[in-house]
């Protein structure tokens, strides 16, 4: 039997969580195209370039590809190509950052003809240590815009925090069948 | 202004002779970008009207995909990757200079040699080497 | 969680606060402060962004200004101006920069006041029979409280109209509890609610499930339990 395959992309700024989230998840050890970062603002030893791919094996016959994008503005090309005939997009920011709600706004920039029709969720990452923006922020932030997706705060060291949000994105396309 | 290492930094003079070296030495060459492995051009030269911060984010992730798909193949590191379109050709190079993971990519007419581009690119990685 | 909260433990009315005029910096304190502040309050105050409120918070150059400002029919009106620009006896005020205890200090005595006003009330609203409900908007943290039934449900109400029993049948969440979850958020101003007689608009499908059309329930089914997620 053919082999049906999913497609679920985690987007978001640099550190906030993709290549992690997908490593929760995969059944393989992830392919990352991490090099080595040049970029002394960034704070990272290493960035990715290319792409981060994971699978999850479904059983019979299906499984789910877990595709990570590059984090930095530079590669907003990719964004679109990875996304590309996506079942699902995960958003993931990095509350510790300078300014989330402007790394936000840039993704919803880039992804702005896709979300309308897209199964999307956004996970808020590091809450604990800055509650500041609050996870409202994001949504009154969707909302100005006429979206609405799932925001939660996530440690997305926990599986099941990944889970959730898999699960959030899961039920809207559930919805739209 | 992203601020690079202090690596990268020495790199930029020899990056600058470089491409324009290529340029010139290679006839058909459109343009060359020469790339830090995580996407910041480091110089560029030529004629046609690119936009080097995005050709150079273009080709890193490129070489990071290829360096991806010959791991994945057990067949060691990259060294070259030719994109060959209708119109012309992208012939990169994975330079190691210096510890530095370096791209450097010509941008060519049909017309020109495979061969003599990647024998220049080679010669390229050597002198910047030993600048 | 949502069941400790009906098992005969005291329930507290629902108050909804609607932020006007205010800077992202007020809003987020605003937010904080009644999150760590809600056991100290008698009532759960929900800030909501449009449609009906119970109390107003303005952002005022002086209080006075606040007349004439409101609009709608807010039980209180509580204006929020820079210090030093003087209270006006008319208004309830509070100065910047926003002080949690001052704030806290406001919000008991409006709990006070209001408890006091004889019919008037934030009670749900009653919904036509076989309604269908979508959300306009992701429900707050404060009312989502990180619980995983009601984050799930509020997914369930995001792309389409769907009604209380597909609801409870497609979350696996019982009735009663995905009742009292659509009367909760009817009180935030967020939640469309359409009668039956209205033909809904069906939603757009996303590109992958145009070109997949044998992505079914038991599709999702299938995904869900390869994954681990099983919630019931």
């Amino acid at each position: 039997m053919a082999m049906t395959q999913h497609k679920i992309v985690f987007s978001g700024p640099p550190g906030a969580g993709k290549t992690t989230a997908i490593a929760m998840l995969s059944d393989i050890p992830p392919v990352v195209t991490d090099v080595r970062n040049t970029d002394a603002g960034l704070g990272k030893e290493l960035t990715t370039v290319g792409l981060d791919f994971g699978q999850a094996d479904l059983g019979n016959g299906q499984c789910v590809r877990l595709f990570g994008t590059p984090g930095q503005l530079r590669f907003d090309f990719m964004w679109r190509i990875i996304a590309t005939d996506a079942l699902g997009l995960v958003i993931l920011i990095d509350n510790t950052r300078p300014d989330p709600l402007d790394d936000f706004a840039t993704y919803l920039d880039a992804y702005a003809d896709l979300l309308p029709t897209i199964n999307c969720a956004v996970g808020i990452g590091r809450t604990g240590e800055c509650p500041l923006p609050t996870v409202d922020q994001f949504s009154s932030l969707l909302a100005e815009r006429g979206l609405a997706f799932p925001v939660l705060p996530v440690d997305v060291r926990r599986r099941e925090d990944v889970l959730m949000l898999i699960d959030t994105v899961l039920i809207q396309a559930e919805m739209r069948t | 202004m992203t601020s690079l290492s202090t690596l990268t930094t020495t790199l930029l003079q020899p990056a600058r002779q470089t491409a324009q070296a290529l340029f010139a030495e290679v006839d058909g060459a459109r343009a060359v970008v020469i790339a830090t492995a995580d996407g910041f051009d480091l110089a560029h030269a030529g004629h046609q009207s690119i936009d080097p911060a995005r050709l150079a984010a273009m080709v890193s992730s490129v070489s990071a995909l290829g360096d991806a798909a010959s791991r994945e193949t057990g067949i060691g590191t990259p060294r070259y990757l030719v994109i060959e379109s209708s119109e012309g050709r992208l012939v990169v190079r994975c330079m190691q200079v210096q510890e530095q993971a370096l791209v450097a990519v010509v941008l060519t007419d049909k017309s020109v040699t495979l061969g003599f581009v990647l024998s220049h690119l080679s010669k390229a990685e050597q002198l910047m080497n030993a600048a | 969680m949502s069941g400790e909260a009906a098992t005969g433990s005291h329930v507290k009315r629902d108050l909804r606060l609607r932020l006007r005029n205010l800077s992202d910096h007020d809003l987020a304190k605003v937010n904080a402060f009644l999150r760590i502040g809600r056991e100290r309050l008698q009532c759960d105050w929900n800030v909501v962004f449009d449609g009906e409120f119970d109390v107003l918070m303005l952002g005022v150059e002086e209080p006075g200004a606040v007349l004439g400002m409101a609009g709608g029919s807010p039980l209180a009106t509580l204006c929020v101006a820079d210090a030093g620009t003087g209270r006006h006896d008319a208004v309830e005020s509070l100065a910047r920069p926003l002080q949690y205890e001052a704030l806290l200090e406001a919000l008991s005595a409006l709990e006070n006041r209001i408890a006091s006003t004889p019919a008037l009330s934030a009670v749900p609203r009653a919904f036509p029979p076989n309604a269908r409900f979508r959300l306009l908007r992701w429900p707050s943290a404060d009312l989502l409280q990180r619980d995983r039934d009601r984050q799930r449900l509020a997914s369930f109400l995001l792309t389409r109209l769907v009604g209380l029993d597909e609801l409870a049948r497609l979350s696996h969440v019982d009735k009663p509890q995905c009742a009292e979850f659509l009367a909760l958020l009817s009180t935030t101003g967020t939640l469309d609610v359409v009668a039956a007689a209205a033909v809904p608009e069906a939603p757009l499908a996303s590109t992958a499930q145009a070109n997949h059309p044998e992505l079914d329930a038991n599709h999702f089914a299938t995904i869900r339990h390869g994954l681990g997620l099983t919630w019931r």
